[in-house]
């Protein structure tokens, strides 16, 4: 009957099926992705080891604490449960030992990577140049798909594919080692196993540079023989401080007992109590959706055979019998979508996985398909369908005969009782997370960490955490239950908007049945999707923020600084500024060719060149004022960094109290004024730029900032940071060369500036409150991420006020980002390096509205299935409507009303539960709770506008006419 | 001289592809004036009710022409002739299609509303349909708190109400007792005598004496015409 009822109802199985299988896809995608991208034993022993027995490197001195995992071949300090991941026993200064000498037996082949500057087609780069016979036999299959032949000497090289078209030569054809003078002749090519597509490499001969440049690299060393190295040798080698990678240990791994680097103290992540609490509260999460959006699927196939149920209950069937027809179905439906989700699963991973992987061997080492766990995934999807049938099996089984055979459709009135018992379950959920928050504020509490112990904290703030999972899902459970008085809350305030919203509510309130699941299956899928959004953005904003620009994007930044620590004369000062000149114009001409440029040029800078040579006392110390009087910018104190330099404020804000208290560090970064300030410290404001407003929109690539034009304009000077704005003028002070200027002009707290007072170069004690020197300049402020920066003045000030300016820097403004090639050529162009403004290595924003643009099709695709369901019951009241001439404007009208009420109903609970379980597990992942405003208006309210839109324009403009009604 | 408010020229209708097709019509040419009511006779699968919905504008038939209150049906925007069905046709269905979230008095109602007549003047109209069916005092009463007979009437007061010219009634007193039946049937006759016409299905000759004329349906064609009491006695032998 199962299988009847599945090909009678075609899209209605269908859709049901559907439903199942979207997780079963994702499972079975999943577990695909991750057994193809871990390389089996073999597979691991060919692309690390080719054909030799182990690889061997020596990283510490020798410890009788130093251990390993059998797989990985850094060995690590242990030290009384303390891992030192990086360093080695800080006491122990013996030397490391060759590897080579702590084992007998073998022949070795050594690995050791150095970095080089080469010239490549466009420009030059540096690139991995590794001393590496990677063409020897025994290292087959860790280096592969050689053309060509081995080097044969010194000056010979092999490259990979991705080097060979960087550098843009053929076999046969010469790269020139710029840092070295060299050149190398490619012989052939050959790929790296453990080398990405993008990565360039380039293989010589052992010891064809270092042994030239005597530069100190690591090395590692393949054991080349017969004999296994076991897993009791790689111990000992260990205390040696070498750390292996075995063939024999690969194939035949140790048990975790015979393991000393778990017992003593190394992170075992396969048993961890925090893993198991993180299946516990993860697992839930994921699945409520899917069991939701399934239970629902199967609640409208129950009440889809409910006729069939009533009559076969009028024949005396039983109730168990009953409840057979709808489990078997559910059963039927499930095992089809469990079979349907794997196959859709393993076809997505095949053609996905080359995309997904970063290209190397090891990384993707083959299309591995976990037969026997997807045979059980499948299993699981007719599982799911079991058991989510089991509640409609019950509640088809318990069907009033009498009125279902009468053709009665209405439901019992809606339940006080159930509102009372939704708004309980509401009212412990909200107030079980809202006590969660004190309660992890506690155990956030250095003091707290400090009693109870850091473990132990852990675990608690787990449970806690655990908890507020749980009173979330009893609040999102309310809610589910509650869904009936959610739609009676929406007729009350929508049924006044006409007709068309009038008959949509009211259909809303008694059908609900069929759109209580439409309600809980979006509450799910928006609780899910709020969490996955607001838990990123919580994670990654500050990180963003973190971020500084060092000037405006795709923006070449040079640095004014060079070359004058070597001038020690007027003549040779002068003979520099022409020279940089020059320098600049033809560094510029040359930048513009590499990509379309929006603007550029040579900017002047006035640049004190104090201490002109570096005059030193015979003591050491550096001879202030050589160079006479220079103008320093006046700063405000209150703008220098609080942590960094003594300020009424540095006790509360000092770095030590900051690294213990996550909300301290937190609270100055959100006070603007502290947002540049080691940039105000750490830079020399007597460096700052003369120039004009075409300058200044040069400098801002474009970006118009009218005030700070027009300032200029009007010979006032334009400051990039408010801490040199005193009463709207910028105050130069003139004061002794080589100073530090954030003590200018201000007070020295507490004595922490010790090495001030300080003596001018004629012995003089120098007074910082009495500069010699004092010109107030008009000024405004402007904002740049450049942090060179400090301010502007316009060139007729300076010549005013005598102060003298050079073309010292230039700026290049590309008009779209820079491809490697196009770098390669600007490193030529900037030999004495440049920065480029790319922006944060991650998009926040785009990863955001990825985020949402996911989890807004869940929720979409929910509500569609759901709905769409919930529509095919309310089949015969839309073709009712439409034959007594309802207009499609009208029926559509419902239909949309009714998917907006829903889904809308939905995302605004559902997505509000999510976000404060993230607000509350936020004190637990050490930042401040942030949502994403645009993203998450779109997950809550252009969702649901969407979902309304899709059934404005899906409703069918007619409706079939049952033709066994009709041949009557 | 009467207007012809409906006019079927040689309608044919398949439906099924293949094995399964079956021909409802195959060539009915039907007219019915303005004040004429129609009896449609016929066994189960004869085609009756195709004729119904092909006079309402519910379904398309292959070939062959319907025109309704001088309009040409399947020729005519899906938007005309949603407002035909408001405005001009009343369909009585076989099995009521009532809405079940909707009073007996809102389904009445609703055809009205659809039209964009007041809340207020609707629910009067309904509320003389209902009174004309005997039925005012179930009026707030939802379908399944009703029984099937008065189910029967709500529908017919929903296709009389307003100034519905055409009303297609497709075994309207199916669910009802011989009295109210007629009962039914003579509310009917009186709307159609006051300037509508209709056809009305029905195995019932009692209900089909009611009607000017009685056809008589077979394989979908029409082969046997009543105008007399004589003539349906005839055709009865037919049946």
């Amino acid at each position: 009957m199962a299988r009847r009822d599945v090909s009678r109802n075609k899209l209605q199985s269908f859709l049901v099926i559907f439903v199942i299988a979207m997780p079963v896809a994702l499972g079975a995608f999943a577990f695909t992705y991750r057994e193809s991208s871990k390389p089996t034993p073999q597979e691991l022993v060919q692309y690390s080891l080719g054909q030799t027995q182990a690889k061997l490197a020596a990283t510490l001195p020798p410890s009788d604490k130093n251990f390993q995992t059998p797989l990985e071949k850094n060995v690590t300090y242990i030290d009384n449960g303390e891992v030192h991941f990086e360093e080695g026993d800080p006491n122990n200064t013996a030397s490391l030992v060759d590897p080579r000498k702590s084992i007998s037996g073998y022949s070795w082949l050594s690995e050791a990577m150095t970095y080089q500057t080469i010239k490549t087609k466009s420009g030059q780069a540096r690139l991995n140049v590794i001393e590496v016979e990677a063409w020897n036999k025994n290292l087959e299959g860790r280096y592969f798909d050689l053309k060509g032949r081995g080097p044969k000497n010194e000056n010979e090289a092999l490259v990979n594919a991705a080097a060979l078209q960087r550098l843009g030569v053929t076999i046969g054809g010469e790269v020139k080692l710029l840092d070295l003078g060299r050149t190398l002749t490619i012989v052939g090519t050959i790929e790296d196993s453990t080398a990405t597509t993008a990565m360039s490499e380039v293989f010589v001969q052992p010891g064809a540079i270092t042994s030239k440049t005597f530069e100190q690299v690591q090395t590692s060393y393949y054991a080349v023989g017969d004999k296994p190295i076991s897993w009791q040798q790689i111990m000992e080698l260990n205390k040696l401080g070498i750390g292996v990678l075995s063939k024999a240990v690969i194939l035949d791994p140790p048990a975790k007992s015979d393991v000393p680097y778990y017992s003593a103290g190394g992170f075992d992540n396969s048993n961890s109590f925090v893993n198991v609490l993180q299946v516990l509260v993860l697992l839930p999460i994921l699945l409520m959706p899917v069991i939701i959006l399934t239970g629902s699927a199967f609640s409208f196939g129950a009440r889809r055979q409910v006729r069939s149920i009533a009559v076969m209950s009028s024949m005396g069937a039983r109730k168990s019998t009953l409840r057979f027809i709808t489990i078997s179905n559910g059963l039927w439906l499930g095992f089809l979508g469990g079979i349907l989700g794997t196959l859709i699963g393993v076809i997505a991973s095949y053609f996905a996985l080359p995309a997904l992987s970063d290209g190397s061997k090891i990384g993707l080492p083959g299309f591995h398909v976990p037969w026997l766990l997807l045979t059980g995934v499948a299993i699981s999807g007719a599982l799911i369908g079991g058991i989510v049938s089991v509640i409609p099996a019950f509640t088809a089984s318990k069907v009033d005969v009498l009125s279902t055979l009468r053709g009665s459709r209405r439901d019992a009135k809606v339940k006080k009782r159930s509102g009372i018992f939704s708004l309980i379950l509401i009212a412990i959920g909200v107030v079980g997370l809202f006590v969660s928050v004190p309660v992890l504020l506690y155990l956030d509490d250095s003091k707290t960490r400090t009693e109870l112990g850091w473990q132990v904290v852990s675990q608690y703030q787990s449970i806690t955490s655990l908890l507020a999972v749980l009173a979330s899902f009893i609040t999102i459970l309310g809610l589910m239950l509650g869904s009936s008085w959610l739609l009676v809350f929406a007729r009350f305030i929508f049924r006044k908007l006409g007709t068309a919203a009038n008959f949509a509510t009211n259909d809303l309130v008694f059908n609900r049945k069929r759109f209580t699941a439409v309600i809980a299956s979006v509450i799910a899928t928006s609780f899910v999707a709020a969490i996955v959004i607001s838990a990123y953005y919580t994670v990654a904003k500050p990180m963003a923020d973190y971020y500084k620009p060092q000037g405006e994007l795709n923006q070449v930044v040079l640095p004014t600084d060079y070359n004058e620590n070597k001038l020690s004369s007027v003549e040779e000062l002068n003979t520099y500024i022409n020279k940089r000149g020059e320098e600049l114009g033809q560094a510029v001409k040359s930048a513009s060719e590499v990509a379309e440029v929006s603007s550029a040029g040579t900017i002047n800078v006035h640049r004190s060149f104090a201490n002109l040579g570096y005059k030193y006392y015979d003591t050491g110390e550096l001879m202030l004022g050589a160079e006479g009087q220079i103008p320093f910018a006046k700063l405000d104190f209150n703008y220098l960094c609080p942590y960094m330099s003594a300020s009424p404020e540095s006790k509360k804000y000092n770095e030590a109290n900051m690294a213990g208290d996550w909300k301290l560090a937190k609270q100055i970064s959100d006070q603007a004024k502290y947002s540049d300030c080691y940039r105000l410290v750490e830079s020399m404001p007597s460096d700052f730029i003369v120039a004009g407003p075409e300058d200044l929109r040069m400098l801002l690539a474009g970006r118009v900032d009218s005030n700070a034009e027009a300032a200029l304009k009007d010979g006032k000077a334009v400051v990039f940071n408010k801490g040199y704005l005193t009463n709207g003028k910028l105050q130069l002070q003139w004061h002794p060369s080589g100073l530090g200027s954030f003590s200018i002009g201000n007070e020295v707290y507490d004595g922490e500036l010790k090495y001030f007072p300080a003596q001018d170069v004629d012995g003089n004690l120098i007074d910082f409150k009495k500069p010699s020197r004092i010109e107030n300049i008009d000024a405004v402020f402007s904002s740049s991420p450049d942090q060179r920066l400090n301010f502007i003045i316009p060139p007729k000030i300076a010549q005013r006020l005598g102060i003298d300016y050079y073309p010292m820097t230039a700026v290049i403004n590309y008009a779209q980002p820079l491809t490697v090639s196009q770098k390669d050529t600007l490193v030529e162009a900037f030999p004495s390096g440049f920065h480029l403004e790319e922006g944060p290595s991650f998009n926040l924003e785009g990863i955001a509205w990825l985020l949402a643009a996911i989890a807004g099709l869940f929720v979409l695709s929910s509500t569609a299935i759901a709905l769409g369901l919930s529509q095919i019951e309310s089949r015969s009241d839309h073709s009712t409507l439409w034959s007594i001439g309802a207009s499609k404007l009208f029926r559509s009208r419902v239909v949309s009303f009714q998917a907006l009420t829903l889904s809308l109903l939905g995302t605004v609970f559902g997505s509000t539960v999510g976000f404060l379980l993230v607000y509350v597990l936020s004190s637990t992942l050490r930042s401040q709770f942030q949502i994403p405003v645009p993203q998450t208006l779109f997950l809550v309210v252009g969702i649901p506008l969407l979902a309304a839109v899709g059934f404005l324009v899906g409703t069918p403009k007619r409706y079939k006419f049952n033709p066994r009604l009709a041949l009557d | 001289m009467t207007n012809t408010l409906i006019d079927l020229q040689d309608i044919r209708k398949t439906y099924g592809t293949g094995e399964a097709q079956v021909q409802a019509l195959a060539g009915v040419t039907l007219q019915v004036r303005e004040g004429e009511l129609v009896a449609v006779m016929g066994a189960s699968g004869s085609g009756k009710s195709t004729i119904l919905a092909i006079s309402g504008g519910l379904e398309r038939p292959d070939t062959g022409t319907t025109k309704v209150n001088g309009m040409e049906l399947f020729s005519t925007p899906e938007k005309e002739l949603a407002r035909l069905r408001r405005q001009t046709i009343g369909y009585v269905f076989q099995d009521f299609n009532l809405i079940p979230s909707l009073t007996a008095i809102e389904n009445v109602a609703l055809p009205l509303e659809l039209d964009g007549v007041t809340k207020g003047q609707a629910k009067k109209a309904a509320e003389e349909a209902l009174e004309l069916m005997q039925i005012k005092e179930i009026a707030k009463r939802f379908p399944d708190q009703i029984s099937g007979g008065q189910r029967q009437r709500v529908a017919i007061a929903r296709s009389i109400v307003g100034s519905r010219k055409v009303i297609l009634a497709d075994e309207p007193t199916g669910a009802l007792d011989s009295r109210t039946g007629e009962a039914v049937i003579r509310a009917l006759r009186e709307r159609i005598d006051g300037g509508a016409a209709g056809i009305l299905v029905t195995h019932d000759a009692k209900n089909a004496a009611w009607a000017d004329r009685i056809l008589l349906i077979r394989d979908g064609v029409i082969v046997d015409e009543a105008r007399t009491k004589r003539d349906l006695n005839e055709l009865m032998k037919n049946v």
